[in-house]
Parts: C-alpha cells; sequence; structure tokens
C-alpha cells in the first residue's frame, strides 16, 4: 500500500467513524436491511420486507429460544409498537409514553409522558395505540393520538419540538394519529386517521431539525381538482382517506409508497362515484410531496377496505425478468403487485375469500365486482366475504428474497351487510360502524384466520396454518426459513417457512399485536416484541376464543439458552 | 281491543327507540364496548347494567371512568335516553 493509499484509506476509516458518530444518518437509515445489529426503520428497512440476514437462531436450535428479560410498559392498551433498536438502546412506544430500554438487559433508561387531552378518544375509533418511533441523527420522533408531532433527544427523551398539525387536524374535526412516522433524507413524513369521523384525509411532511411542516398531501380533492368529479355532491368534503399505516421507500426511484385508506361513510350511498383518491397506493416525492402515481384498488367502497397495508418493494421475477415491484396485501382480499416506477398493475389475485369481486381487470385495474357489491350499493341485505375487518388488516406482512414468498396473517371472517338510508355528516362527527348494519359471519368459529405463506404473483397459499382468532400480530421471516408471530391469546411462536410447522412457542402475559424484529449483539441474535392485546378486533369483535386474555402491556426479548 | 292496539303501538315505539339508541351505540361506543353490547373482555359489559343503576350510567358517560373519555356536551338528554333504552332491552338481567 502506497503512502497515498493508506493516508486515503485512514481518511475514510476517519469518515466512516465521524458517520458512526452522527448515527442514524440518511446512509444508515437506507442500509438497514444489511445492518442487522440495528433496526433503524419501520419495517426492518426502506422497502418493508421485515426480512432479516440472521441465521444464528435456526430450525435447529429454535426450541432453546428463552425470555432474556421483561420490561413493564406500565399500560392496559394495545401494544402494537414497532421496536427500533440503535446501540444497545430498544426505543418503544405506548399511545401516551415513548421508553428507552436497555436491549441486553431490559432496564428503562428513560420514559417520557405524553399528554393529550381526554376527549381525544372520541375520536379514535379502532383501538387506541401507537405504531412506534422514527429515529435520525440522535433524535426519536413520533405522533401523539392528538396530532401532536414530537421530537425527542434519544439520549435523554428531552422534548426538542413538539409540533401540532395544522388545521384542520384537530381532534374536534375528527383527526388522530396513531402510526409511526418514516423518514426519508430529514424528512418525517406521517399520516392520519379520522375516516370514521368525516374528515378530509391527508399525508404529510415535516423538518426533522425544526418541526416546521413542509408539504401536506390532500387525498380527497378539492372542489374542482382532478377526482373531485368522482364524488356525489359536496360529499368529498367528508370524505375520509386516511393514511394511518406507515409507508415504505425506494431509494433508487427516490419514491415513498403510502396506502389510503376507506372512505366516509362507511354507507356508500351518501357517496356515489369512484370517491378518488380513497383505498389507493400513492406513490409520493419526498421532498416535495408529490404524487407521482396513484392505483386505486377498490372504488366505491362500502366495506371499509382501506388500502393502507405498508406496499413492500422487492425485485421479482415477472414473466421471467427480474423487475422492481410494489405488493400490497389488501384489505379486500386482492393481492396486488405494482411496478414500482410506473404503478403499471402486474398481477392481481384473492388470496383470502372473496364474494364482492371475481377478479381485478388487468387492463384497467378495476375489480369485476359481483351481483352482491351491486346489491351493497343498492341497500339490500347481503353476505360479504371478506368482512370489514378485511382478508387482513393492518397487520404486516414479510417477504422473503430467499423463498420469494409472503408471509401473512390473513383473516378468515365474512359479514352480512346492509346499508340503510345514509347518513347526513359533518366534519368530526361518526361515519363509521354506525352507517351500516352487519353480523359476523364465519364458515368454522374456531378458524377465524391463518398465517400463510403466499406467491406474491398467483396469491396461492404453499401452505396456510390455522388459528382460532386471526393474529393482530405482524411477522418477521429470518434468512434461516423461520417466520415469527404473535398470537392474540399471547402465545409468541416460530414457524418453519417451508411448512408452516409450529416449532417454537412462549406464552407471554397478554396478547400479542404487536410487530416482531430481530437483531444481534456481540455475535448472538436476539428477538424483540411487545406483548398487550387491544387493538379493534379485540375490542369490538366479540371473539369469544379471547374472553380470558388479560390487557398489560410488555416489551420481552428472546435468545437462545447457551448455558 | 283498543287496549291491544294501544299496547301494540306502545311497543313499535319502543321498537324504534331501541333502533335509535343502538345507532347512537354503533356511532360512539361499540368502539370500546363491543358490536351487538358484547365486550370481548378487556372493557366494561354494558349488558350487566341494573335497572336502578342508570345515575352511574350517565355519569360515567358524561364525566368518563377509567380509560372511557368523558362525553359531556356530546348526547341531549334525549339520545342519552335513547341510549339507555337499547342496553337495557338486551341487559342480561331485565
Amino acid at each position: 500500500m502506497t503512502k497515498f493509499r493508506q493516508a486515503f484509506a485512514a481518511l475514510s476509516l476517519t469518515a466512516l467513524l465521524a458517520g458512526g458518530a452522527l448515527a442514524q444518518t440518511a446512509a444508515d437509515l437506507r442500509n438497514d436491511q444489511n445492518t442487522p445489529e440495528d433496526v433503524l426503520v419501520y419495517g426492518m428497512g426502506y422497502a418493508g420486507q421485515r426480512y432479516s440476514p440472521l441465521t444464528r437462531i435456526n430450525k435447529g436450535n429454535v426450541k432453546k429460544l428463552v425470555p432474556m428479560w421483561s420490561y413493564a410498559i406500565t399500560d392496559n392498551r394495545g401494544a402494537e409498537a414497532f421496536p427500533v433498536i440503535k446501540d444497545g438502546v430498544i426505543y418503544t412506544t405506548s399511545h401516551n409514553a415513548t421508553m428507552a430500554v436497555d436491549a441486553m438487559t431490559g432496564k428503562q433508561i428513560w420514559r417520557t409522558n405524553h399528554e393529550y387531552p381526554p376527549e381525544t378518544l372520541r375520536v379514535v375509533c379502532c383501538g387506541i395505540v401507537n405504531r412506534g418511533v422514527a429515529i435520525y441523527e440522535g433524535k426519536i420522533i413520533r405522533a401523539v393520538l392528538d396530532n401532536h408531532i414530537v421530537a425527542m433527544d434519544a439520549k435523554t427523551g428531552k422534548e426538542i419540538w413538539n409540533t401540532a398539525s395544522p388545521e384542520p387536524a384537530t381532534i374536534a374535526n375528527g383527526y388522530s394519529m396513531t402510526s409511526a412516522p418514516l423518514i426519508v433524507n430529514g424528512v418525517v413524513i406521517v399520516g392520519v386517521a379520522g375516516a370514521e369521523y368525516s374528515h378530509r384525509g391527508f399525508v404529510e411532511a415535516y423538518d426533522v431539525n425544526t418541526g416546521k411542516q413542509l408539504w401536506r398531501l390532500y387525498t380527497i380533492p378539492a372542489a374542482g381538482e382532478p377526482g373531485s368529479e368522482t364524488w356525489q355532491g359536496d360529499s368529498a368534503l367528508t370524505g375520509g382517506g386516511s393514511s394511518w399505516v406507515t409507508g415504505s421507500y425506494d431509494p433508487d426511484l427516490d419514491l415513498v409508497y403510502w396506502g389510503i385508506g376507506n372512505p366516509s361513510p362507511w354507507n356508500p350511498r351518501a357517496r356515489k362515484g369512484d370517491n378518488l383518491f380513497t383505498n389507493s397506493i400513492f406513490a409520493i416525492r419526498p421532498k416535495t410531496g408529490e404524487r407521482v402515481w396513484y392505483y386505486q384498488a377498490s372504488p366505491e367502497d362500502p366495506f371499509d377496505f382501506d388500502a393502507v397495508q405498508t406496499p413492500v418493494i422487492a425485485t421479482i421475477k415477472v414473466d421471467g425478468k427480474p423487475r422492481k415491484v410494489v405488493i400490497q396485501a389488501n384489505r379486500n382480499g386482492f393481492l396486488y403487485v405494482l411496478d414500482a416506477k410506473e404503478g403499471k398493475l402486474l398481477a392481481a389475485n384473492a388470496f383470502e375469500k372473496v364474494n364482492w369481486a371475481d377478479g381485478i381487470d388487468l387492463k384497467t385495474g378495476r375489480p369485476k365486482v359481483t351481483e352482491a357489491f351491486r346489491d351493497a350499493l343498492a341497500g339490500k341485505k347481503v353476505t360479504i366475504w371478506p368482512s370489514v375487518s378485511g382478508g387482513i388488516n393492518w397487520q404486516h406482512v414479510s417477504f422473503s428474497p430467499k423463498t420469494g414468498l409472503l408471509y401473512m396473517n390473513a383473516m378468515h371472517i365474512g359479514m352480512t351487510y346492509e346499508a340503510e338510508e345514509p347518513p347526513k355528516l359533518a366534519l368530526g362527527r361518526p361515519s363509521g360502524p354506525g352507517t351500516v348494519k352487519r353480523t359476523t359471519v364465519t364458515d368454522d368459529p374456531n378458524v377465524r384466520g391463518y398465517l400463510k405463506a403466499v406467491d406474491p404473483l398467483t396469491g396461492k397459499a404453499k401452505w396456510a396454518t390455522p388459528y382460532k382468532s386471526p393474529n393482530w400480530s405482524s411477522t418477521m421471516v429470518t434468512a434461516s426459513n423461520l417466520v415469527f408471530t404473535g398470537v392474540m391469546t399471547g402465545e409468541f411462536q416460530a414457524l418453519d417457512a417451508d411448512t408452516g410447522k409450529i416449532l417454537w412457542s412462549f406464552q407471554t402475559p397478554s396478547g400479542i399485536i404487536g410487530q416482531p424484529v430481530t437483531w444481534e449483539k456481540n455475535g448472538k441474535q436476539y428477538v424483540t416484541v411487545m406483548s398487550g392485546i387491544g387493538g379493534v378486533y379485540a375490542l369490538r369483535a366479540g371473539d369469544p376464543n379471547l374472553a380470558n386474555v388479560p390487557a398489560g402491556a410488555s416489551l420481552w426479548t428472546f435468545g437462545l439458552f447457551d448455558k | 281491543m283498543l287496549a291491544a292496539m294501544m299496547a301494540t303501538l306502545s311497543l313499535a315505539q319502543d321498537g324504534k327507540k331501541i333502533a335509535a339508541g343502538e345507532r347512537i351505540y354503533n356511532n360512539y361506543c361499540s368502539t370500546c364496548h363491543g358490536d351487538d353490547l358484547v365486550s370481548t373482555g378487556q372493557t366494561f359489559d354494558l349488558r350487566r347494567l341494573r335497572a336502578d343503576e342508570r345515575p352511574r350510567f350517565e355519569n360515567s358517560v358524561i364525566n368518563g371512568k377509567g380509560q372511557m373519555p368523558p362525553w359531556k356536551g356530546t348526547f341531549n338528554n334525549e339520545e342519552m335516553d335513547l341510549l339507555w333504552q337499547y342496553i337495557r332491552a338486551n341487559a342480561n338481567n331485565k
């Protein structure tokens, strides 16, 4: 090595160290999936694949997985947060607190409580939850239910900035925030809930350093804007279109993919037309908030079929050639594959029992709706699969580039449905479940869900493991072909990604509706997840299988017993 | 004959009230207390309310209780009554 090269190498090393000291730079976030010692981005990497290259825990030794520690969240609401892990510290949330916990010992480093007015809960339809933080250059950033976005010092939990989302995003107007932010090159992107309270949805962004709002992209067009012609009368003013689940990001195309939710009210007779841009996938330019393309999965939706599942970015073979795609397991029961750059629909197949459409026309992208769907629009009583909870709800799928399969906690529940006379709406007034009549329908009351391994291009399952109640937990898959998931009766489980066989199960104190992640430190692999029942299904479905599941949130970390 | 007609009319009016109460319940309460008043177990099962517990019920609705938000100003007296009628019509102990 020449002296020049040595000097250059030393300089590069310094630069690397400096980068490391700054921590969680834009480059670190881009590289998250390849650095398994940290979990920096919601979805275990910008692509949202929830795939880990780690193999130390494998089919041969997974039976030796034991809890290392557990930590009390001091809360009885649902624990849905995605744990972020950096430099041996786990950052997680409840609806009203953010916590930093030592990843090796489970001891609390700091806890910051977030107050919100008690009336806030009047407009939180579907579980008093928070889905986690984002991390960037030493800051921990989250949203609070009352539409505040808060930045804290990662070391101390001390508040750095606290911004109230500008008008009309107030609880009085039906808005609330439950999802984790996504940070792209210093732009903090957040979504809102509220389509059950006659709001007008948006996705918006803030400056990571100052908390200043950078842009807001409404999901429902204003009068005269393109798409406004797809709304009857002035129904767009209370048209819904929430954005309550975090999106994904492709650095090469510089596009953020974000799912948009249901129209308001649920009752479709008040808003005849396609109701753009509800139930759509957006591709957004993160710097400007420009919508580059969109795809609407469920036009004129009577059934609360949000398209909010995080679009998973992957390169898969389509017609024999590798193609970068976004994949979405939609609540409406279809699995969509779209070209990541242009948004062209490449495949759309049912992954669950569906009777509202016979399929999707790949040319027009529109569902081939059935008689049952048309009857529902006309106000007749019909039986529909899937139910308003969806073929899948928010619980995230994982994708293994190794097997090429998606691992999803699908729901197997139908409903009777009837839309009577539509209600009159006003901003902030309830527009969800009270606007239609429903009852639950099951094929077998003891099989309401499956964990399935699904081919993204066909929707067909290689295997499907049945569960009494649907799993409200996300899945995670590793390169050792293990799939991790939680069960609403409390079990944390590892399944064989090749067969669906349950290889390991551990009973946590409450039901699991959280998001498993895996990481390594000092040559050992760990798995972390939250336990704590809640969320809309557990609260309202009246599922008798959940009657004896106690509330109470906790954070768990598991490792191999090696004594 | 007249008495029978009056009774039928009264029943029909009760049915309308219960249905109106159900709509209010579905809009405001069902997200936590469950579809069709069936609580899965994490929240109070409203079907347990007894006939003499209306003051307790109204107090909880207006001021909130435990994890329940206060609903003061949301319901007028008539709406509160409709809600109560719906709950009582489905009570465990009528």
